[in-house]
């Protein structure tokens, strides 16, 4: 028997990528994930580019991350050419990445996890009886877009954030703006943690051996930058040292190279946040944190759901937090003037989804050597793992049960996909 | 009336961005363009109860050669296109307009049209194939003419 369970059309047009579970009479013979890789084309075709240049092609890998490419990129091509932006630039940067973070977040939670736990085939179909969730989704995830269009720029590429700062900055009065909806929100954030609260976490994909991978705060306070990675079984490395520790290995059957640490799948997202960094929360984030404390558990992939809506509340009073430092420090200059050195850079950031690696080489100007890794490149093989427990202890169940099941996993860590085409059938 | 475009596409992926591109060239002729990507729900932002909207994107058809220009209205936009692809982020841009729909009374009320163009070769890259390339023009043309009616 050969069940070929597709996920969604992560699409290369010429076969419908997704999740393939082989199972034969003894049971799961293998289980492939196959997701496009992206990043490998960027790398190639920004070789060779100026650097600016270079910059404004990284955030178009991903129309729903571009701010954490292009903010990532740019950390990586000021740390090449020695240049250490301001510490107000620096939180207007964060500022900008937590829209990212609160899009994402709301997207993720209420339009895809949503529906499977209530037993709808899509958010469509459960407008009528959650109309409500729908409204708070789109309400959440507007204001992580206004953020990004107000300080990224409206278009979705962030031209707006560029070396040594911002082309232009938004204006106290439009700071203000922001900061009243953030405050608008922040209910429903915490609805969101209570709601999520509420879903199970399947016991068939506990696994002990999860280790989980996330940036060290560089200010001490939980968050999206950060100079070292912390690894949940004690270890730290600096960035700089991240070839040693997250070794990208090609695997048979997979399009996608797989990462791994000490020769083991590792988790990276939300949820490796918190455990590693749960300690640094503040706020009303902390005090839900503290609340539900059991269910963010490290060896359970499905406590990455309730991990983004923890992080919905948290970086929701972050920002606000962040507009009030920049309002006290008003006016602000919006850029520094940089000089285009040649040197090597490496930044690793929180995305949405976890660990996001940029290596960059400046030579006399052009970038002359850029690798990317993408948490949801980082996640496959762990992705692997765990629908592969799902489909161990589910492979006799009716093929739809066992489809969504995988599918559930698969969502849990939020892979990102969307590089990959989107074009209607007609 | 007020019409609002929207150039939806992923222009990383050859024909996936004709829209996108087919969006600039209008609103450098002072369109009103809203360019979405592959996030219709960026409309929900922008969105001023325009009472027409003009959808503009790629799509896959076995049916139709290449390069094809299909113009779809009001209902028949939802009844005949499939939204073939969800990615695991996000959900299609059909399904994303009808739920803003269900949300929004002025949208609810709004003209709709698809126009959406056959593409060939939907792979990572950033040149459109001939076809697509030569559809551009008639697809500006079309859409000046829908904006005028």
């Amino acid at each position: 028997m050969y069940i070929p369970i597709t996920i969604d059309h992560i699409a290369r047009v010429e076969g419908k990528g997704g999740v393939e579970i082989v199972i034969d009479d003894s049971g799961v013979k293998e289980v492939k994930l196959n997701i496009i890789e992206g990043p490998r084309f960027f790398e190639a075709i920004t070789v060779g580019k100026k650097l600016d240049e270079a910059l404004a092609v990284y955030p178009r890998i991903c129309s729903f991350c571009s701010a954490a490419h292009k903010l990532t990129a740019i950390e990586a091509a000021e740390k090449a050419i020695g240049f250490t932006p301001r510490e107000e630039i620096q939180k207007i940067r964060e500022l900008l990445y937590i829209g990212d973070m609160i899009e994402s977040h709301a997207l993720h939670l209420y339009l895809l996890v949503l529906p499977d736990y209530l037993g709808y085939p899509d958010p469509l179909s459960m407008i009528d009886r959650y109309k409500r969730e729908i409204e708070y989704a789109l309400k959440l995830k507007n204001i992580g877009s206004k953020i990004m269009d107000v300080l990224g720029s409206r278009a979705i590429h962030q031209e707006n954030a560029i070396l040594g700062g911002f082309g232009k900055l938004p204006s106290r009065a439009q700071f203000e703006e922001l900061k009243r909806e953030l405050k608008e929100i922040l209910p429903l954030a915490e609805y969101t943690v209570e709601l999520f609260a509420k879903l199970g976490q399947f016991s068939e994909v506990d696994d002990k051996e999860n280790v989980h991978m996330a940036v060290k705060p560089r200010d001490g306070v939980y968050g999206i930058y950060g100079d070292y990675i912390k690894v949940s079984d004690g270890f730290e490395f600096p960035v700089e040292d991240y070839k040693k520790w997250i070794v990208e290995r090609v695997v048979e059957h997979s399009f996608a190279k797989h990462s791994f640490y000490k020769e083991k799948p590792f988790m990276v997202g939300a949820i490796s946040r918190i455990v590693n960094n749960a300690d640094l929360l503040y706020g009303r984030a902390k005090g839900l944190y503290e609340k539900y404390k059991d269910l963010f558990r490290y060896d359970n992939c499905f406590a990455n759901n309730l991990a983004q809506a923890l992080e919905l509340v948290y970086f929701t009073e972050k920002a606000i937090d962040i507009i009030d430092e920049i309002l006290a420090k008003w006016p602000i200059r919006e850029r520094d003037s940089v000089e285009i050195k040649d040197g090597f850079g490496i930044s690793i950031t929180e995305a949405p989804r976890g660990l996001l690696v940029y290596a960059l080489e400046v030579k006399d100007g052009r970038v002359s050597y850029a690798d990317i890794i993408t948490p949801t490149a980082m996640n496959l093989a762990i992705m692997e793992r765990h629908v592969r427990l799902m489909a161990e202890k589910h492979y006799q169940d009716d093929p739809e049960r066992l489809k969504l099941l995988s599918e559930m996993v698969v969502r849990a860590f939020d892979p990102c996909i969307s590089c990959s085409v989107h074009v209607v059938k007609f | 009336m007020r019409t609002l475009i929207l150039a939806l596409g992923n222009e990383l992926m050859r024909d996936d961005g004709v829209g996108l591109k087919i969006g600039r060239i209008l609103a450098e002729k002072g369109y009103n363009v809203l360019e979405v990507g592959t996030d219709i729900f960026k409309l929900q932002n922008y969105y001023n109860g325009e009472e027409r909207i003009v959808i503009i994107d790629a799509i896959l058809s076995e049916k139709f050669e290449p390069g094809k220009i299909i113009h779809l209205k009001g209902e028949e936009v939802f009844e005949k296109l499939k939204a073939e692809i969800r990615s695991a982020h996000f959900m299609g841009a059909i399904d994303g307009l009808k739920l803003m729909m269900v949300l929004d009374e002025r949208l609810a009320k709004a003209e709709i049209h698809f126009i959406g163009i056959v593409a060939k070769e939907v792979e990572l890259g950033m040149k459109l194939s001939k076809e697509v390339e030569n559809a551009v023009p008639k697809v500006v043309e079309l859409i000046e003419k829908i904006v005028r009616s």
